[in-house]
C-alpha cells in the first residue's frame, strides 16, 4: 500500500507542469518563414546613426521613441536598417524614417542632401551642448601628440560620425598630418570597434568621442592623446517630410526630457548616449563650422 | 485492538527476531522509496529549476550574442551562431531567430516544425515565456528572449529534459541500491541485534519454563541497568517468592494431607466440592472414608456430582447448609444427612463444611462422620429408657398395691379374727361363763355345756389354722413345693368343680427357700387368677427340673384374655398380677412369659436360674 502511493506521489510530482505537444520532425515548413510581415511598425520611425554596439543604439533609441510615444501620443517606433549599403541619410531622404538621431555629419548631409532639419542637440555630461573627439594610443604607446602619428596606423570610427571621423580628421588636419602620412587606416564602423583596435594594439591610435576615450583611460586601457575642441553635439533631426506639427510636438517633448531625473527609468542606459542629459534647442546655424569642414574632408557633396 | 492489527498479528512470524527483523527491512524500504521519492521530487525540482535558469541563462546569452546580427540582418551569422550553440550544448535540441525584417533562422535540417510556429510572439503569447513541449525526443523546455522591446526580434532554444529524467533514473537506481544494500545490512545488523537482544529474552524464556516445570532454584544472571537486565531481575525475585510461597504452600499441604490424614483416620469422610464454574456440585477429592462410605472407589466419584449419593429427603437441606457456608454467615455449619450409597443403603452422616481453595478453584470442604449406629443406639436406649420408665412406674405402683395388699390383707386377718375367731372366742368366753353360772346353779348341765364348748374351741382352731395357711402355707415350709402347690390349687380350684392336674419331671428336689417361696407365688397369682378370672374347667400345673433351671407351667382352658390389653390393666388386679409376677421372676434372673388368646385359655411359664441360688 504504501510503496503505491509513494509511487503514486512520484508519478504526480513528474507529471506536474502544464505541457504542449508538438511534433519536431513532421509538418515541416521548407521555405523561408516570416514571422512578421513588416519589421517596421506604422507609424513615425526615428534612425539612428550607430554608435555603440547596434542593439545597444537600438535598445536605446527605441526606448527614446516609446518615450516620445508616450510624451506625444504620435506612434513612434525604432527604425533598423540593415547593412545592405544605405545609410540613416537615405533612409531619412527616401522617407523611410521621419526622425533620426544622427550625429553632425549625418545631419549636415542629410541637410544638405533633403533639407532635413535639426530639432535638438544633447547635452553631455557635463551639461554642455557641444562635444568633443579625442585620439587615443595603447596605454604603453610612446605617441606623444597627434604629430608623432606620422607613419604609424590608425583607425577612425564609422566613416560619417562626427566623433569617429569628422572632428579627428579636423584634428590631424591641424596638426599637419595628412592620411597619406599615415602607415595605414582604416573606418571600423563604430566608436567601440576602433577603441577594441586600439586597445588590443591592432592599431597605434585611433579615433573615439571623448567620453568614451575618458572611460577607457581611466581604466587604463587607452591613453588620450588628444582632445579636440568643443563642437555642436549630437541631435535629433527630422526628415523633410514630416509636418511642421509633428515636428514642434516632437521638439517639444524632446526638450523636457530629463534623463537623469524623472525619465530616467524609461530611457534605456541613457547616460551612455552623447545626449546623457537631455536636449536643447538646435538651429542649423550651429554647424557651420562642421559643415565647412565636412565639405572638405569630402563627406557633402560638392 | 483493531481488526486489522490483529489480522496482521497472524500474518507474521512469530518469533520476535524476525518479526523486528522484517519490521527494520520495511522501515528501510519505506525510508528508501521516500528517500526515492523525496529525492526524484528535489532532485527534478532542482534540475528542472537549474534546467530553467540554464536554458534562459543560455537563451539570454544566445540572444545577446545574436542581437547584432539580428539587427543588421547578418542571417549568415546568426545561423553560424546558432549551429554553434547547438553543436556545443548537447541538451540543446533545437534553437531558431528571427529579427526585424528577416527570416526564421533555426536549426532544423529538414524544414521549420509548423507547431512551432504558434510559440512566435506574433502568434502565441507563451512565447514570452518558457514552455515544456512533448515532442518525438522527450520533454523539451522551450525558451525565448527577445533582445529589443518593441522590435520583432527573439531567439528560440529548446532545453531537453532528458538529461533530467537521466539524473533522476541514475539517481534512482543509486538510492534503490543503496536501499538494497540498506535492507540487507539492516536485517543483517537486526538480525544480530535483535539476536544478540532476544538472546537475554530466550535465556529467561528457558529459565521460566524451567521455573514452570517445578525448578524453584532457577535464577537469570544478567547485568542490570537495562530492561532485560531489570527483567531478570524481577524474575529472581518472582522466582523467590514463588519457591517461598510454595514452601509456605508446601508446608500448609502437609498440614493440610496431616489433618486429612487424621480425619480419615478417626474415620472422618472428607469430600471437596467444587463450588463455581461449569464443575460446580462436583467431586474434586474424596477421601477413603468417604469413598468407602459411598460404596465407591475414590476416583469414580471424582466428577461425580454430590447429589447422586444424597437421599432425596437430605436435598433441600443439603442446599441450605451450602447457601448457608457461601453467604459466610458461619464458617462452618453442622448437620445430618442421608447418605445413600450405590447399594441402596442409607447412612447417617454427621457434617460440617467449609469453603476452601482447591487446585485454583473455590470448593466446599465436607467433612462427614457415619452416625448410623450411635442413631440406632440412641434410638434403643430410648426405647428402653421409655420402657424402664413404664417399669419404674409399674413397680412404684405395684409397691403401692403391695402395700395396700398389705393392709388389705390385715383388714381381712382383722376382719375374719374379729368376725370369725373373736366372735367364737367371745361364744367360748360367754360358754365358760354359762359353765361357771350353770356349776353353782345347776352342776348336771356344766358336762352339756363344756362339750359345746369344746366343739366351739374346735371351730374356732381351723378358722385360725385356715387364716394361718392363706398366709403362708407350712407345706411350703414343711414339704416343698410341689405339695404346696397341689394343695393350694385343690383347695382354690376343685371346690369350683376345675380339675386339677399336677406333674413333675426332672430331677425334684427341695429348692432354696427363697426359690421356692418365688414360684410358689408365682403359681399361687397364676391359680388365683384362673380361680377368679378363666372360668376354667381343666388347669395343668407342670413343674421341670433341670441342671441349671427350674420352669413352672400353669395352662387352663378359661376364656383367655389379650396380653397387651391385661399388661396395660394397671390399675386392674390382673395387670398388676402379671407384672408382679415378672418382677418375682426378674429378681432371681428368671423370665416369665404368657401366652393367651381371647377363647383360647392361657399358658403362663417361668423360669428361674439354678446357678445363683444358694
Amino acid at each position: 500500500m504504501l510503496p503505491f502511493l509513494l509511487l503514486l506521489l512520484l508519478v504526480a510530482c513528474q507529471s506536474g507542469a502544464p505541457s504542449l505537444s508538438v511534433s519536431l520532425a513532421g509538418n515541416l515548413i521548407e521555405s523561408d518563414l516570416y514571422p512578421a510581415a513588416s519589421s517596421q511598425a506604422a507609424g513615425w520611425q526615428i534612425g539612428f546613426d550607430r554608435r555603440l554596439e547596434p542593439k545597444e543604439d537600438v535598445r536605446q533609441i527605441a526606448s527614446l521613441a516609446n518615450w516620445l510615444t508616450h510624451q506625444t501620443g504620435l506612434p513612434i517606433s525604432v527604425y533598423v536598417s540593415h547593412n545592405d549599403g544605405r545609410t540613416i541619410v537615405d533612409d531619412l531622404c527616401d522617407g523611410d524614417v521621419a526622425l533620426a538621431a544622427v550625429g553632425t555629419v549625418s545631419y549636415l548631409q542629410a541637410h544638405d542632401l533633403c533639407g532635413a532639419r535639426i530639432l535638438v542637440r544633447g547635452r553631455n555630461g557635463d551639461g554642455n551642448d557641444t562635444y568633443r573627439a579625442a585620439i587615443v594610443v595603447p596605454a604603453d604607446s610612446p605617441l606623444q601628440n597627434v604629430a608623432d602619428l606620422r607613419q604609424h596606423t590608425f583607425v577612425f570610427g564609422a566613416p560619417n560620425s562626427t566623433q569617429g571621423h569628422l572632428i579627428p580628421r579636423l584634428m590631424l588636419q591641424e596638426a599637419g598630418v595628412a592620411l597619406e602620412e599615415l602607415r595605414a587606416y582604416s573606418f571600423s564602423g563604430s566608436h567601440t570597434a576602433a577603441a577594441n583596435a586600439v586597445a588590443s594594439g591592432r592599431y597605434e591610435a585611433g579615433a573615439l568621442q571623448d567620453t568614451l576615450a575618458r572611460e577607457l583611460a581611466q581604466r587604463g586601457l587607452v591613453r588620450v592623446l588628444a582632445y579636440s575642441g568643443f563642437y555642436p553635439a549630437s541631435g535629433i533631426i527630422a526628415g523633410p517630410d514630416v509636418p511642421e506639427k509633428t515636428v514642434a510636438l516632437i521638439q517639444q517633448a524632446l526638450l523636457t526630457l530629463d534623463p537623469a531625473g524623472r525619465d530616467a527609468a524609461a530611457l534605456y542606459q541613457w547616460e551612455r548616449s552623447e545626449m546623457p542629459l537631455g536636449f536643447v534647442l538646435a538651429s542649423d546655424e550651429d554647424y557651420e563650422t562642421l559643415r565647412h569642414v565636412a565639405r572638405t574632408v569630402g563627406l557633402l557633396e560638392p | 485492538m483493531p481488526a486489522w492489527l490483529i489480522w496482521l498479528d497472524r500474518k507474521l512470524p512469530r518469533r520476535l527476531t524476525s518479526r523486528i527483523t522484517l519490521a527494520m527491512v520495511v522501515i528501510v524500504i519505506a525510508a528508501g522509496l521516500i528517500t526515492t521519492v523525496a529525492v526524484n521530487v528535489v532532485l527534478s525540482r532542482s534540475l528542472t529549476n537549474e534546467l530553467v535558469r540554464y536554458g534562459e541563462a543560455l537563451t539570454l546569452a544566445l540572444g545577446e550574442s545574436l542581437a547584432n546580427a539580428l539587427v543588421e540582418g547578418n542571417l549568415v551569422t546568426v545561423r553560424e551562431t546558432l549551429d554553434g550553440a547547438i553543436n556545443n550544448n548537447p541538451d540543446i535540441v533545437y534553437a531558431f531567430a528571427f529579427g526585424p525584417g528577416t527570416p526564421v533562422v533555426h536549426t532544423f535540417p529538414g524544414g521549420f516544425p509548423a507547431d512551432l510556429t504558434y510559440l512566435l510572439s506574433a502568434h502565441n503569447s507563451l512565447a514570452d515565456s518558457g514552455v515544456l513541449l512533448r515532442t518525438e525526443q522527450g520533454l523539451v523546455h522551450h525558451f525565448v528572449y527577445q533582445p529589443f522591446d518593441g522590435l520583432p526580434a527573439e531567439i528560440h532554444v529548446g532545453v531537453s529534459q532528458a538529461r533530467i529524467a537521466v539524473e533522476q533514473a541514475r539517481i534512482t537506481t543509486i538510492v534503490i541500491l543503496l536501499t538494497a544494500v540498506g535492507c540487507l545490512a539492516a536485517a543483517v545488523i537486526t538480525y544480530v541485534f535483535s539476536h544478540l537482544a532476544t538472546r537475554p529474552l530466550a535465556e529467561l524464556t528457558y529459565r521460566v519454563q524451567r521455573l514452570g516445570q517445578g525448578s524453584l532454584e532457577e535464577r537469570i544472571d544478567l547485568p542490570p541497568g537495562d530492561e532485560i537486565g531489570d527483567l531478570a531481575l524481577a524474575f529472581n525475585q518472582m522466582a523467590a517468592e514463588i519457591a517461598q510461597a510454595i514452601q509456605q504452600l508446601q508446608t500448609s499441604e502437609s498440614g493440610y494431607r496431616d489433618l486429612l490424614t487424621a480425619a480419615s483416620a478417626v474415620g472422618e469422610g472428607i469430600a471437596l466440592i467444587c463450588d463455581d464454574g461449569p464443575q460446580e456440585g462436583e467431586f474434586l477429592f474424596v477421601n477413603d472414608t468417604f469413598a468407602r462410605l459411598a460404596g465407591f472407589q475414590p476416583d469414580e466419584l471424582i466428577g461425580a456430582n454430590a447429589a447422586t449419593i444424597l437421599h432425596p429427603d437430605s436435598l433441600e437441606n443439603a442446599r441450605h447448609i451450602w447457601q448457608t457456608i457461601r453467604a459466610r454467615t458461619m464458617p462452618t455449619i453442622s448437620d445430618e444427612l442421608v447418605l445413600v450409597n450405590r447399594h441402596g443403603e442409607e447412612y447417617v452422616l454427621e457434617t460440617a463444611g467449609t469453603l476452601v481453595d482447591y487446585q485454583g478453584k473455590r470448593a466446599l470442604a465436607w467433612f462427614t462422620r457415619d452416625v448410623t449406629e450411635r442413631k440406632v443406639r440412641e434410638a434403643e436406649n430410648a426405647r428402653l429408657w421409655q420402657e424402664l420408665q413404664q417399669k419404674e412406674q409399674l413397680r412404684g405402683e405395684l409397691l403401692a398395691r403391695a402395700i395396700r395388699a398389705q393392709e388389705d390383707e390385715r383388714q381381712r386377718i382383722a376382719r375374719e379374727l374379729h368376725d370369725a375367731t373373736g366372735q367364737s372366742l367371745n361364744a367360748l368366753v360367754f360358754g365358760l361363763n354359762a359353765v361357771n353360772a350353770a356349776l353353782a346353779k345347776e352342776p348336771e348341765s356344766a358336762p352339756e355345756l363344756i362339750e359345746r364348748l369344746k366343739i366351739s374351741a374346735s371351730d374356732t382352731v381351723k378358722e385360725l389354722q385356715t387364716i394361718i395357711y392363706d398366709l403362708r402355707p407350712s407345706l411350703l415350709d414343711d414339704l416343698g413345693l410341689i405339695p404346696a402347690l397341689r394343695w393350694y390349687a385343690q383347695e382354690r380350684l376343685e371346690p369350683q368343680g376345675v380339675q386339677v392336674n399336677l406333674s413333675v419331671s426332672g430331677d425334684a428336689q427341695r429348692l432354696p427357700a427363697e426359690l421356692e417361696t418365688a414360684l410358689f407365688r408365682i403359681g399361687q397369682e397364676a391359680i388365683t387368677n384362673i380361680s377368679r378370672h378363666a372360668d376354667a374347667h381343666q388347669v395343668h400345673l407342670a413343674v421341670q427340673f433341670a441342671p441349671e433351671q427350674i420352669q413352672i407351667m400353669v395352662c387352663d382352658d378359661g376364656i383367655g384374655f389379650v396380653l397387651p390389653d391385661a399388661l396395660n390393666r394397671h390399675g386392674q388386679r390382673q395387670g398388676l398380677g402379671l407384672l408382679g409376677m415378672q418382677e418375682r421372676a426378674a429378681l432371681l434372673g428368671g423370665q416369665m412369659r404368657v401366652e393367651s388368646k381371647p377363647g383360647g385359655g392361657a399358658c403362663l411359664t417361668a423360669v428361674l436360674p439354678l446357678r445363683n441360688i444358694s
